[in-house]
């Protein structure tokens, strides 16, 4: 158990206080009965058997904080680095704010955030390891590091980025509510060490001493609908009609004239210049713009070779061609291995890998990972079985076909089936920019667009050297390839007009998106077009032989170089709706600049060099 | 699984332990520790990868040429990067449950269980 | 529902393996918190924490406190003593005995050679009262210079000079309950919240049980003026002009307490003609405040039953810091507020012990607030120390401030600097670098190697830090407080106790004198010599003090507790013992904006630093929050520049250029900028520091700059990295 100290000073305790049935949100505050299963446990922390008498034990506990006492001394967050030891790139509370006014009539809104330890934890819900836990001890929400593999999805869903990928250790952590503490009726590090009367703890739904208000929202705060988070703010003074973040998100905050102290999320900054910053698309995700490609084109490619004998494409049957067939699966397999080795050397621990399938029932990724195993697997057996025909001839053919059949058709329901759940990754609600129908679209636009075109380059090249005619097969992947381009297309126009509607940090990434990028973002369009229309052209001409082949190999090139713009791209815009930072603390654009002067080497700046 | 070395503070106790860890018993378990978590994950692993294997013997059961050798060669980045990931699970494994810790007699069915 | 894994591994939490905790005083600012620091099995300080019971911060920390423990394993720690020929010749290890006979023979060389006040010693405010005791001793009473004097010349010596001149001596008069008595709180040029966090913590926990006016003097809207009831965004440099229309309305409207002028003040007559001259619409058009705020001001304080003024580098890192001291004093007496409970001036004193060296180390007289010029004081010490009067000057030697001019002059030939880091701290910092280059003989003595004086010294002595010994530091409410020993000197480095009588030694006159060994039989000798005196240690003892988290003196032998307030009979330590009301005539002499320099250059602390970020610009967790230095400017003026948020800026002034990256915000006004004081090749480049006339405090907070965006932006980020070693 935790020690408590002798002197230990009463605000340090946390009060004993009557406590509503249910909160906010209608959700019981006690969460399990006394006598329930997970009733008197040990929380066994660090091996420790014993149990707490706490009278409030299996209460939901959440922070409260003042907004207009907070000073931003920082003693919250350093109170909770020095208990939990961590490293100075890491910090389970951070404070940022926001600031308006005209001098003298300035005013500065700080904001402290740690973990809200919510109703609905989506960090818990989106894990695929299942390392998260809501324990039926007050409410805590805990990840365990020894379970999480790094893929770093929690920290993508979460709305006030409270879990803290560690890229030196390769796993997440986040508050642990110090529970610890908690046992012996201690209240937190972070809230026993406020120096201003701003940030308290208690059970949720309860005043504080010296306080007044209970609210759910401040200027800078996330939507609390996405996940009801456990935290309680005041916020009385009046604030400037437009308040600014001091870091480098192009975000403001505008207060809604008409409602009640609220205030919308606007974007900042009209004045910006289209530019390229074509090295700026580099990213710590630059592996998911492979994997994600190659699947959708492994999978494109597949669907056309197994169905298009089916719809009359004759050259694709194995009949026609008994070599190129096996080896372009074999290439495929051979791919797709490829990317899946990049995704998984792309997590922070990749030998936990198999830790992937923990969370089927509420993880996106889990079932993304575990549909791609699965048309991974099928391509397997199906190239087994047609590529290695050695292995199984003494076998009765029409059992091999047989099953060939069967594991064709599953693959062909598999793969479309594995690009949706990656679809459904991307639905954050802490995301906007990715939280749109667009990403589907773009991903089985992507599937038909790179997928016939790889079957059309490789069965093309093939038919030229035997000087057979590549137009048949030409206008008839085309159809396919343009109908990919068309609905990306489709996608991404939608996209952009819904951006702008939606405001905030859709908005700012639209912002960044047609001035930091702008130039990358029109040239993608329109090399985009320039493909459509491309591919349309040579369907249409009827170009053949080694001419007809160059142009669809220039296509092929023009398209491939945009699907990785484009996706780099989705990558670097996204702009979460997690917290301001500070100028330098939780600042992205200070972090970049860390890095690129190299200020970032030393340890104490709390920026780490390395990108991935 | 059995005690563990960073959990005892007297010196006393620490001189037992070193003693029981470096015997011969433990010794050889520890061996065996390694062997099993090594099979436990490269099996594990090839049932999520046997395709990659597929792609080797596809390779192999073709009358070797040039060509097929520049095949092997890419695909022997793959087999590294998979060899890599096996063998870093099988070291985790063995410092959680192995290293400092005596081994005890159902030793073997923890590490299934466990890890 | 409650969600997760069934079967759950054991919840880690870091646990430091503290296996015993051990008290000291923090080492950092003056406001004098108790820090338990633990200890794990192997000895190592791997935490700290706020003491409960101290009534000081009763268990809470800032975050410079709550990482205190790493400071024993910061890099760049002296290990042996360096030396050196030349300032370019690379360093040498070297033991101490070879170090300190240099040290000594240098010292006698350079007497011999030029007098006996050519070798200078400046020290700081940072080591322990019985260090600053034994280096008054070997400097006063062995060495014998006249030009010997502390870092507190940059910070705390203009209240110094304020509460002399008003009431005799030294020593703030209030205490930190006075905040829950108060009912006016005035704070000028003190940014309390980010300064000293915990003493706001205080104010914090008064304004929550009882609600009273804070007004807050700041040219910038901090976050203290963002918290104020009133909040006076005056011109800098012009609070003597404020503070005279203060005093000018509560006499005028008859608003002063009588009674208490009559009895305990001297000098009323010329002291209310002078302010009769600054009434409201005049003070105005000088310091920026409109008539009717100042006029409400000064009856708010006024009509308090008790008001209290709180002030830091505003007042005192000015060309008149004395005279706004003296001009806080003035406003306190007429209102009869001192030495009662909620009304007191009260300087926040910056280094840890500063109050320790102003009553200790000899630098402006002798031990025990005694002054030179007395026949008294100096025979008393002399016996005491069992030497000869005449060996005292008759009069203080150059201030710190003057000392540098003087080497630059050729007057002074060698330095030795304690525990101070003039290469950042002092204004206009390049000519100190050609100042300190011209030296013959320069010791740089410090806990860290790389502090950027060294650059220029001969001869380094690696010293301990905080609680690597032990001692006394006195707070900002001269609360005397203990640090124990807790873990041993880094390598082979030692503590400034040692390293003073072990120089002693080397002298004919040290080895006749008694240099005791530890810190605790000094203090006996403070004891002894402040019996009677209005600092009196003589009823505390090393375990009563820790026994009661500090004690504040007076402590008369067989007083139990101390006293939280000085003068609350009305008797002051002038001749005729009343209190002195000085008139205060304003002069700008400061260099202000013009065509060629635009703006006004303010500088100040951020809460994550302290000084000259030896220390804290190597914990990360604290660093991290202000890595690099920036400048606070107004949009409004940068889009007139085309300079951008987060982009680099180009200043320069009369002095010389620095570059700094830029955060744009309504904090400061269009014609200002803020600059962080914390790092080196920065701010200080730039400023100019004219010298307060009573004080010789340089007036860091205020002259002009020309500011432009830095062309090449690749470069100046590079310029500026280059200038972070730390």
């Amino acid at each position: 158990m935790f020690k408590v100290r002798q002197d230990e000073p009463d605000y340090a305790f946390i009060p004993e206080v009557e406590v509503p049935d249910v909160n906010r949100y209608g959700k019981k505050i006690q969460l399990v009965d006394q006598h329930d299963d997970l009733a008197g446990k040990s929380l066994n922390i660090n091996g420790d058997p014993s149990i707490s008498d706490s009278p409030n034990r299996y209460k939901q506990h959440g922070f409260y904080f003042n907004a207009d006492n907070c000073i931003s001394c920082h003693a919250c967050e350093s109170a909770c680095s020095e208990k939990n030891d961590l490293p100075p790139h890491l910090a389970f509370r951070s404070v940022g704010y926001v600031e308006g006014g005209t001098y003298p009539n300035y005013a500065r809104l700080n904001i402290s955030m740690a973990c809200n330890h919510c109703d609905d934890p989506v960090c818990l819900k989106g894990c695929p390891t299942r390392a998260y836990t809501k324990f039926a001890e007050y409410g805590a929400v805990l990840q365990d590091p020894d379970i999480c593999f790094g893929c770093g999805y929690c920290t993508w869903v979460c709305p006030y980025n409270a879990p803290q990928l560690d890229t030196t250790k390769g796993h997440v952590q986040k508050c642990n509510m110090c529970v610890d503490r908690l046992e012996v009726g201690l209240k937190p590090a972070c809230a026993s060490a406020c120096l201003a009367g701003a940030l308290d703890f208690g059970v949720i739904e309860t005043t504080p001493e010296n306080r007044d208000q209970l609210k759910t929202q401040i200027p800078g705060f996330p939507d609390p609908e996405i996940s009801h988070p456990n935290i309680r703010f005041q916020q009385t003074k009046s604030l400037p009609r437009e308040m600014t973040r001091p870091d480098n998100i192009p975000v403001r905050y505008e207060r809604d004239e008409q409602g009640q102290n609220g205030f919308n999320t606007k974007v900042r900054g009209n004045g910006g210049k289209p530019e390229w910053n074509l090295g700026k698309l580099r990213s710590r995700e630059d592996p998911l713009v492979i994997f994600t490609l190659i699947t959708q084109t492994v999978v494109g490619a597949f669907l056309i070779l197994y169905l298009g004998p089916k719809f009359g494409l004759g050259e694709l049957t194995v009949g026609a061609h008994p070599v190129l067939y096996p080896s372009l699966l074999l290439a495929l397999l051979g791919i797709q291995t490829f990317a899946l080795a990049l995704s998984t050397m792309h997590l922070g621990k990749p030998h936990r890998f198999y830790r992937a399938f923990n969370n089927l029932r509420y993880s996106p990724v889990s079932r993304e990972i575990a549909g791609i195993a699965v048309f991974y697997n099928l391509l397997g057996v199906y190239t087994l079985l047609s590529a290695l025909p050695v292995l199984f001839g003494w076998q009765p053919s029409s059992l091999i076909n047989g099953l060939l059949s069967i594991v064709g058709w599953c693959a062909v329901i598999a793969g479309p089936v594995a690009l949706y759940f990656m679809y459904r990754i991307y639905r954050i609600k802490a995301r906007p920019f990715w939280n749109h129908w667009q990403v589907l679209t773009a991903f089985y636009g992507n599937m038909l667009a790179l997928g016939g075109m790889i079957v059309l380059l490789v069965y093309g090249a093939v038919l030229v050297s035997q000087t057979h005619s590549i137009t048949h097969l030409g206008s008839s992947l085309s159809a396919l390839i343009a109908t990919g381009l068309l609905i990306e297309m489709i996608g991404l126009f939608f996209h952009a007009r819904d951006l702008e509607h939606q405001g905030g940090e859709a908005a700012a990434s639209h912002y960044r998106q047609r001035t930091t990028y702008g130039k990358t973002y029109i040239a993608r369009n329109i090399g985009l077009a320039l493909t459509l229309a491309a591919t349309l052209l040579l369907a249409v001409s009827g170009l053949d032989g080694i001419a007809g082949y160059t142009g669809w190999v220039l296509a092929g090139m023009l398209m491939t170089a945009v699907a990785v713009v484009g996706r780099s791209l989705f990558y670097v815009l996204v702009i979460p709706t997690t917290m301001p930072g500070a100028f330098f603390w939780h600042n992205p654009g200070f972090q970049e600049h860390a890095r690129e002067t190299g200020l970032a080497e030393m340890a104490q700046v709390g920026v780490v060099t390395d990108k991935h | 699984m059995a005690r563990q070395a960073d959990k005892i503070l007297n010196d006393l106790e620490r001189a037992v332990f070193q003693s029981v860890y470096r015997s011969r018993t433990q010794r050889l378990r520890r061996i065996t520790a390694i062997q099993i978590l090594l099979l436990k994950h490269i099996t594990g692993g090839l049932l999520f990868l046997w395709p990659l294997y597929v792609i080797l013997l596809a390779v192999l059961l073709t009358p070797v040429t040039s060509r097929h050798l520049i095949y092997l060669l890419a695909l022997l980045p793959g087999l590294l990067v998979w060899f890599y990931i096996h063998i870093s699970g099988a070291r985790e494994d063995y410092r959680q449950h192995v290293r400092n810790h005596i081994l005890g007699k159902g030793f073997i069915k923890d590490l299934f269980r466990k890890s | 529902m409650l969600f997760g894994r069934d079967k759950k591994n054991p919840i880690k939490i870091a646990d430091k393996g503290v296996i015993e905790w051990k008290y000291t005083t923090c080492g950092y600012c003056s406001t004098g918190c108790s820090i338990e620091v633990g200890l794990n099995d192997k000895g190592e300080a791997v935490a700290s924490r706020g003491v409960g019971g101290a009534d000081v911060n009763r268990g809470k920390l800032c975050l410079k406190g709550i990482f205190e423990h790493e400071l024993f394993r910061l890099p760049g720690r002296g290990k042996t003593p360096l030396m050196r020929d030349k300032h370019y010749d690379p360093f040498r290890k070297t033991g101490w005995d070879e170090a300190l006979d240099k040290v000594a023979s240098e010292i006698k060389r350079i007497q011999a050679q030029h007098g006996r006040d050519s070798f200078a010693i400046v020290s700081t405010g940072q080591i322990m009262t019985e260090e600053f005791y034994t280096l008054g001793k070997l400097a006063r009473g062995v060495i014998g210079t006249n030009n010997y004097d502390g870092n507190t010349t940059l910070c705390m010596a203009s209240a110094v000079s304020g509460y002399k001149r008003s009431f005799g001596s030294d020593g703030p008069p209030g205490c930190y309950d006075d905040f829950e008595h108060t009912e006016c709180l005035l704070a000028i040029g003190s940014n309390l919240p980010e300064q000293h966090p915990i003493i706001f913590w205080r104010l914090r926990l008064a304004l929550e049980k009882r609600k009273f006016p804070i007004i807050v003097i700041d040219p910038r809207v901090t976050m203290f003026a963002q918290m104020a009831d009133i909040h006076l965004p005056i011109t800098p440099g012009t609070d003597l002009v404020l503070l005279n229309s203060l005093a000018h309305v509560i006499l005028e409207e008859g608003l002063e307490d009588r009674a208490y002028i009559e009895a305990h003040t001297s000098n009323y007559d010329e002291f209310s003609k002078l302010v009769k001259q600054y009434d409201p619409l005049t003070a105005s058009r000088i310091c920026g405040i409109d008539e009717d705020t100042i006029r409400n001001v000064a009856r708010t304080y006024a009509k308090a039953g008790a008001a209290m003024t709180i002030w830091t580098m505003g007042i005192n890192q000015s060309t008149h810091g004395s005279d706004g001291v003296v001009g806080i004093n003035n406003l306190n007496l007429i209102t009869g507020n001192i030495g009662k409970p909620g009304g007191t001036s009260l300087s926040i004193t910056g280094q840890s012990n500063a109050m320790g060296t102003r009553e200790w180390s000899s630098c402006s007289g002798l031990p025990g607030y005694r002054a030179l010029e007395s026949e008294q004081d100096r025979s008393d010490i002399a016996q005491f120390w069992g030497i000869d009067p005449e060996f005292f000057p008759k009069k203080r030697g150059l201030f710190q401030t003057d000392i540098f001019p003087a080497i630059e002059a050729g007057r002074i030939k060698g330095l030795w600097l304690i525990a101070t880091n003039p290469m950042t701290s002092m204004t206009n910092t390049s000519r100190i670098r050609k100042i300190l280059e011209k030296l013959d003989f320069l010791v740089v003595q410090d806990a860290y190697e790389d502090v950027e004086t060294n650059e220029y010294s001969h001869v380094y002595l690696p010293a301990a830090v905080w609680a690597e010994k032990e001692g006394c530091f006195t707070n900002t409410e001269r609360r005397v407080n203990l640090t124990r020993n807790v873990i041993k000197p880094n390598a082979d480095s030692k503590s400034d106790l040692w390293i003073f009588s072990q120089m002693a030694k080397r002298f004919e006159q040290g080895q006749k004198m008694h240099f005791p060994e530890t810190a605790e039989a000094v203090f006996e000798e403070l004891r002894t010599l402040s019996k009677g005196r209005m600092l009196d240690y003589s009823g505390m003892s090393y375990d009563k003090i820790e026994q009661q988290r500090g004690i504040q003196w007076p402590c008369t032998d067989g007083n139990e507790t101390g006293t939280p307030r000085l003068y609350s009979d009305g008797k002051f330590q002038h001749a005729d013992g009343k209190a002195k009301l000085i008139p205060l005539p304003f002069v700008d002499n400061n260099e202000r904006p013009d065509k060629e320099y635009p703006f006004w250059l303010n500088s100040g602390r951020v809460v994550e630093h302290f000084h000259t970020r030896t220390r804290t610009g190597k914990v990360g967790n604290i660093n991290k929050f202000s890595p690099t230095p920036y400048m606070e400017m107004n949009p409004d003026a940068a889009r007139e520049l085309g300079i951008e948020h987060g982009n680099y800026a180009r200043l320069t002034s009369r002095r010389g250029d620095a570059v700094v990256m830029v955060q744009l915000t309504q904090r400061v006004p269009p014609d200002m900028v803020f600059i962080p004081f914390h790092y080196h090749e920065c701010v200080n480049r730039l400023a100019l520091g004219l010298l307060d006339p009573h004080s010789r405090q340089p007036a860091f907070k205020q002259c002009a700059v020309h500011i432009a965006p830095a062309t090449d932006q690749q470069s100046a980020a590079i310029r500026n990295k280059a200038a972070r070693a730390y």
